[in-house]
C-alpha cells in the first residue's frame, strides 16, 4: 500500500489547511503574543517539510506541535535572557468580542484581564475548548496529558473564572 | 456552597461543560445559584473569536521561505516512487505550490465579496467557499464552490459554477447558488442560466426563475427578481426543507442543532433577520411548532410540540 507523502506539494497543503489555524490559536492561547505565534507556526511549517521524509503523514500533527512548543520554549529562554535589564512589553491576550454592548463592556474587560491571569495550561487548555470546539481527547493529545489532566485544567479554569467575576455576576 | 471550587469533584465543571454529568447530578446543580453564574460566564467565553487568521498569507510566506532556503535544503526530498516523479518534482519545485487556485472561504455569520479577473463579482454566504484558477481567465472561467453564494456576471466566455450537487453555466447574468448535502439550488435574477443537476437534469433559467433539487424531489418556482435577501442582512425560504432552513441557521450564528424527533422534510416560507439569533429561532421554530431549547454552549436542542 503506497504511503502518504508529507514530500508531495498536495499533502503538505492538506496539512496546512488542517492544522496552520489551530496550532496559530494554540500558540497564542498559550502566550498571548500573536505576532510570535504566527512566526512559530511559519518556522515549524518549514521544517516539517525540510523533514518531510523523516515524519509520517498521520503523526504530521504531533510532529508540528512538538516543534511549535520547543520553538516557543526556546524563544522564552533566551528572552529571560535579553530582558534582564530591559521592561518587555507584556503581551495581552485580545480576543474578538463579536456583541460589544455598553453595559456588557466592564464585564468583557474583567473577562479578558481574567482569562489573562490563568496559568498557561489551564487557559491554552480552556479556550481551546470553547472557542476552538476541540474535544477533550483531542486537547490532550496536543498538551500531551491525559484525559482526566485536561478536565482538571478545564474545571480549575472556569472555577478561578467565577471566583474572580464574582462580584458583577 | 463555597465558592471558588463548588464541589469537591475537581472534573464537575468540565464534565459538566461535556454533557457528561449524570442526570440527578445535572439536576442538582441546575437548581444552584451557581450554576446561573457559570452559565453566563460560558455564554460569553463561546461568543469570543480568535483573532482573524490570514491563510492565504501565512501559506505565501512560507512558500517564499523555503524558495529561500534552496542552498540549505537537498534540491528534492527523497521519493518513494520511480523516475517519472522525480522528473515531475524538478519542475514542481520552481513551480512548488503554483498551482494558482485561489480559494476563498467565510466563517460563522460572514459574507465576503469576491472580485474576479474580468470583473464578475461573487458573494459569498456563512460558511462557504469558492476555488477558481485565474490563469486563461479569458479563455474559461470555472469556480468550484461549497455553501452559498451569488454570482454577478460578466459577459464574455463560458462560466460554469461546479458545485458537488449540481453545476451551473452562464453567459452574462446574475444567479444566486445555495448547495448543502442532496440541496441543489438556482435562481436567476437577470440574464440566463442552465442548471444542471447532479443526475444530469438540465433546466433553463432566466430572470425570475428558481429551481430546487432535493432527495429526488425537482421544484421550479418564481421569484421577486431582486438580489437575494441575504445579501442585505434578511435571509429568505420559500417553500424549503427544514433540513436546509436549519443549516442555513448553523451557518449564519455558529450554533449545532441537536434535531431530536423533528421532521425535517417540513417545508418553512419565510425569513429570519441575520444579527438576532433569538428573533431568528422564535420566527423560524414558533410556526413551525417546534419547541427549542438552548443547552449549555451553543447547542440547542430541537423537539416536537
Amino acid at each position: 500500500m503506497k504511503k502518504k507523502s508529507i514530500c508531495e506539494e498536495r499533502n503538505f497543503e492538506t496539512i496546512f489547511e488542517k492544522h496552520s489555524e489551530s496550532l496559530r490559536n494554540f500558540l497564542y492561547y498559550k502566550n498571548r503574543d500573536l505576532n510570535l505565534a504566527e512566526d512559530i507556526v511559519q518556522n515549524s511549517f518549514i521544517k516539517l517539510w525540510k523533514n518531510c521524509s523523516k515524519v509520517i503523514f498521520e503523526k504530521a500533527r504531533s510532529y508540528l506541535y512538538t516543534i511549535a512548543n520547543n520553538e516557543l520554549l526556546n524563544h522564552i529562554a533566551h528572552q529571560k535572557v535579553v530582558q534582564k535589564h530591559q521592561l518587555q512589553p507584556h503581551s495581552e491576550l485580545n480576543l474578538q468580542d463579536p456583541e460589544f454592548l455598553i453595559e456588557e463592556q466592564e464585564f468583557s474587560e474583567k473577562l479578558q484581564k481574567a482569562l489573562n491571569e490563568l496559568p498557561e495550561k489551564q487557559r491554552e487548555t480552556f479556550l481551546l475548548s470553547r472557542i476552538d470546539k476541540k474535544s477533550y481527547k483531542e486537547i490532550s493529545e496536543i498538551t500531551g496529558v491525559t484525559i482526566k489532566a485536561t478536565e482538571k485544567r478545564i474545571h480549575n479554569a472556569l472555577a478561578s473564572l467565577r471566583e474572580k467575576l464574582g462580584d458583577i455576576l | 456552597m463555597k465558592i471558588g471550587n463548588p464541589h469537591d469533584d475537581d472534573t464537575f465543571l468540565a464534565r459538566w461543560l461535556n454533557n457528561d454529568l449524570s442526570d440527578e447530578e445535572l439536576k442538582e446543580f441546575e437548581s444552584t445559584e451557581e450554576h446561573k453564574k457559570y452559565l453566563k460566564i460560558i455564554k460569553k467565553i463561546d461568543s469570543l473569536k480568535p483573532p482573524t487568521y490570514n491563510k492565504e498569507h501565512m501559506l505565501s510566506a512560507i512558500q517564499e521561505s523555503i524558495r529561500n532556503e534552496k542552498k540549505t535544503i537537498s534540491l528534492f526530498p527523497k521519493w518513494s516512487y520511480g523516475v517519472a516523479a522525480t522528473i515531475i518534482a524538478l519542475i514542481g519545485l520552481f513551480l512548488f505550490f503554483n498551482t494558482q487556485q485561489t480559494t476563498f472561504e467565510t466563517g460563522y455569520g460572514e459574507q465576503l465579496t469576491v472580485s474576479l479577473p474580468d470583473g464578475s463579482k461573487i458573494i459569498l454566504n456563512a460558511k462557504s467557499l469558492v476555488k477558481f484558477d485565474e490563469s486563461d481567465w479569458n479563455k474559461y472561467r470555472q469556480i468550484t464552490l461549497e455553501g452559498e453564494a451569488f454570482f454577478k456576471v460578466e459577459k464574455g466566455v463560458p462560466f460554469i459554477v461546479e458545485t458537488k450537487t449540481g453545476s451551473v453555466r452562464v453567459l452574462g447574468t446574475q444567479f444566486n447558488v445555495n448547495t448543502q448535502k442532496d440541496f441543489f439550488e438556482v435562481i436567476c435574477t437577470e440574464g440566463k442560466v442552465k442548471a444542471t443537476s447532479n443526475d444530469k437534469k438540465e433546466t433553463i433559467l432566466t430572470k425570475g426563475n428558481a429551481f430546487r433539487k432535493t432527495n429526488d424531489q425537482l421544484e421550479t418556482w418564481n421569484v421577486d427578481s431582486s438580489n437575494p435577501g441575504w445579501i442585505s442582512g434578511e435571509t429568505s425560504f420559500s417553500n424549503t426543507p427544514l433540513k436546509q432552513v436549519i443549516l442555513s441557521l448553523e451557518n449564519q450564528f455558529n450554533i449545532k442543532f441537536n434535531r431530536g424527533d423533528i421532521n425535517e422534510n417540513l417545508r418553512f416560507t419565510g425569513s429570519y433577520k441575520n444579527d438576532d439569533i433569538e428573533l431568528a429561532l422564535k420566527t423560524i421554530f414558533v410556526p413551525m411548532e417546534i419547541n427549542y431549547t438552548v443547552l449549555s454552549g451553543n447547542i440547542i436542542k430541537l423537539s416536537k410540540n
